[in-house]
């Protein structure tokens, strides 16, 4: 039989390939650690981004001029985030930028939406949920 | 000859080929079982909100049967070939010997693509019959990578089995385990489309690894 040398070849591109897969994969399980991110808020209030960091030993909140806030600070500037808290302590405010809002807007009106690396080229299913409303319409 | 040599290989490997479809029988099965039950139990507009918005599918249960059965058929056909090396008889037949075992190969793949055709036919039509087309080839496109990774593992088996070196072999297991491991992430459906010329090319470059290890065989390498 002939062709040993393309054989072997070819199976030495597909065992480096699989390799080039296979070696950082598993380095990377390894070895990882976990990550403290900063996450980041919008203050309706302040009109700008408050960055929660947990890296060190004490959970900081500050904004983007660098001002420093406390958790309570911070609680009052988010209202649309904290609501649940203010609503506790009752510091809850009646408006917010001149508009009214209460707890049961807040409840209702709303939403969380994540959205992560991963979705940013993931394929989906070509239709939508249709409720009652959109059915009569 | 090549109709005797289907001939023995059909002799060596009917009762896994009838295993084989009686596990692929079960499964779907079941998994009809499933989807009628989930839309009687939890109702068509929950199951229909559990498509749409968190992308459930309901081919899932058959997921590891392709590679199963790959895995039985290599067996099969190429265990008792390499007991007491009787292979070497089956190289002496009045033949070129690339052209016999391609035809034992190619017997190999055609009944699993067979089983695989229609498994994916009884699946299509019974998921239609539950879900409008386009769910229906959605939760469908989930399970070609597995029925390509299922082809994979009966050559990379028969690669593993023809191996007449224990090291050799136990390296070739190394490199064979994560290439079939490609086939089977856990993605959504349809995420696999841009890959798939990828994994054609996996399955053509598999169809030559055998012949390297024939060759060895053939020479007598211990």
């Amino acid at each position: 039989m002939k062709y040993k040398k393309l054989y072997t070849i070819i199976l030495l591109v597909v065992t480096s390939l699989v390799m080039a897969w296979v070696i950082p994969v598993l380095v990377r399980m390894a070895t990882t650690t976990g990550q403290n991110y900063p996450f980041i808020y919008f203050s309706s209030l302040n009109q700008d981004f408050i960055i929660t960091d947990k890296s060190g030993a004490k959970l900081t909140y500050a904004d983007t001029k660098g001002h420093r806030y406390t958790k309570e600070q911070f609680d009052s500037i988010t209202p649309l985030l904290s609501y649940r808290q203010l609503n506790m302590s009752g510091t809850m405010p009646d408006s917010v930028l001149g508009v009214p809002v209460t707890m049961k807007l807040l409840n209702t009106k709303s939403i969380v939406w994540k959205y992560t690396p991963r979705d940013r080229h993931k394929p989906a299913l070509d239709m939508l949920l249709c409720t009652n409303r959109c059915r009569d319409e | 000859m090549i109709k005797s040599l289907f001939y023995k290989e059909w002799i060596k490997s009917r009762w896994v080929l009838l295993i084989i479809v009686v596990a692929f029988a079960g499964v779907i099965g079941y998994s009809f079982m499933n989807i009628s039950r989930s839309l009687r139990v939890a109702g068509a507009d929950h199951i229909w909100f559990m498509i749409i918005q968190k992308e459930l599918t309901f081919a899932d249960f058959i997921k590891y049967i392709p590679l199963f059965a790959g895995l039985v058929l290599a067996l099969a056909q190429y265990v008792p070939e390499m007991v007491n090396k009787r292979l070497k008889l089956t190289l002496h037949l009045p033949m070129r010997e690339g052209r016999i075992f391609s035809t034992m190969l190619i017997f190999g793949i055609c009944g699993l693509l067979c089983i695989y055709a229609i498994s994916l036919l009884v699946l299509c039509i019974g998921l239609n019959s539950y879900f409008c087309p386009e769910i229906a080839a959605w939760s469908l496109s989930v399970t070609y990578s597995w029925f390509l990774g299922g082809i994979m593992t009966y050559l990379l088996t028969v690669w593993i089995c023809l191996e007449p070196v224990w090291k050799q072999r136990i390296f070739n297991a190394l490199i064979a385990v994560p290439t079939v491991f490609l086939f089977y992430f856990d993605e959504k459906p349809e995420a696999y489309n841009p890959f798939m010329l990828c994994l054609f090319a996996l399955i053509v470059a598999g169809f030559t690894f055998s012949f390297r290890s024939l060759i060895r065989f053939k020479d007598g390498e211990q």
